[in-house]
């Protein structure tokens, strides 16, 4: 459960940034929505930490365990703080969205074409992040979102991804969406 | 703004290499992770201070207010997430018998974190980081070197690898097993 967590946490800062740099509201909604499930998870490993603490007579664990969780938690509630900017629909200044283009990890999207090697392959066959360094956070399909894809998420003809990895890895990422760049 | 810009890029950067350095502390046990974590956590604050006075100094009507409320927002989230991250680092002041089991929480976490050790023969010794493109080619990030006693924290693109050196990489498991091997010398990188 707190992989689970730390999982959910990495995705909503991601997609905290990419609220703000697409000064986009569904995303920073998303954000929101995914705080609800942390905190799910949170009450759940609170109560079963403190259960097996009391069973085993060893308070270490669930210590650590809540330490942890309760850092996680606070990681996660700094994502909705950034996604909160968005959503007061004032257009993030300019620099925002500068400076988490410059930075050395960034986010972007493109669309996928139907040329593009990326279509029809799911996620794990293409095995894009290991091959370019690009992890895609989120998809939008016509008026849908899926966001934190897995393996098994089929790319199709259309999708816009979005996509966080090193500058060096955007401009590849982008052709081989486009279709003009045929080798991963 | 210039200014602003640069700060935000910065207070970005580090509050993302914090996180990675406190889970790397903790898988890792390292005390001088966690004591990289502490000065980190410093810096950020400090950043996050600059932010909001340079940010208020450029506010001229209630409009640009607004808009650098955001910034400070942002900065303000950074740093409560640099907070948040130096706290998991500080797990490890708790007594070594509390916590056997802490190093192998994250085992199954999408993005692990390892170590490859660089053997004198790999295709990989001599080269810089820029050369190398590690991140665009492999899917892995190399977050820290071990050099001897000494640590590289959030190597730059000029830093060269060096025969016996420990890379503390984040990223995917293909990645890992592919640097591995060419650490070992099993591969070439090329």
């Amino acid at each position: 459960m707190i992989i689970e967590m730390k999982n959910i946490s990495e995705l909503m800062v991601d997609l905290a940034y990419s609220a703000l740099i697409f000064n986009n509201k569904e995303i920073a909604e998303e954000v929101k929505y995914l705080e609800e499930k942390i905190d799910e998870r949170y009450y759940q490993l609170e109560e079963q930490a403190i259960r097996e603490a009391i069973e085993e007579k060893n308070p270490y664990p669930a210590l650590i365990l809540i330490r942890l969780a309760t850092s996680i938690e606070a990681i996660s509630d700094s994502a909705v703080q950034i996604a909160d900017v968005v959503l007061r629909g004032i257009e993030p200044h300019p620099v925002i969205r500068e400076s988490i283009k410059e930075s050395d990890v960034t986010i972007t999207r493109a669309k996928v074409r139907e040329n593009s090697i990326l279509a029809n392959k799911t996620l794990g066959e293409l095995n894009l992040a290991s091959e370019t360094g690009m992890w895609v956070i989120a998809i939008k399909r016509g008026k849908k979102w899926i966001f934190g894809p897995t393996e098994n998420t089929k790319i199709l003809p259309g999708d816009i991804l979005l996509a966080k990895g090193p500058i060096e890895g955007v401009r590849h990422f982008i052709k081989l969406c486009k279709g003009e760049d045929k080798k991963l | 703004m210039e200014n602003v810009k640069d700060l935000l890029v910065e207070i970005k950067e580090k509050s993302e290499l914090i996180v990675d350095l406190a889970y790397s502390a903790i898988i890792l046990d390292s005390e001088d992770l966690a004591k990289e974590v502490e000065k980190l956590e410093k810096e950020i604050n400090e950043l996050t201070y600059k932010i909001r006075i340079v940010s208020m100094l450029a506010a001229n009507t209630p409009d640009e207010a607004e808009q650098l409320a955001g910034i400070l927002q942002m900065a303000d989230s950074s740093n409560n997430l640099a907070n948040a991250a130096a706290d998991i680092a500080y797990l490890l002041d708790l007594d070594i018998t509390a916590r056997p089991f802490l190093p192998s929480l994250f085992m199954k976490a999408d993005e692990k974190i390892h170590v490859v050790r660089v053997y004198p023969n790999s295709s990989i010794v001599n080269r810089t980081l820029g050369e190398l493109n590690i991140e665009a080619e492999s899917g892995v990030r190399v977050i820290a070197i071990k050099r001897g006693r000494n640590w590289i924290y959030d190597p730059e693109d000029h830093v060269r690898i060096k025969a016996d050196d420990l890379l503390i990489i984040r990223g995917t498991e293909d990645g890992y097993e592919f640097l591995d091997r060419v650490a070992r010398g099993e591969e070439s990188w090329d």
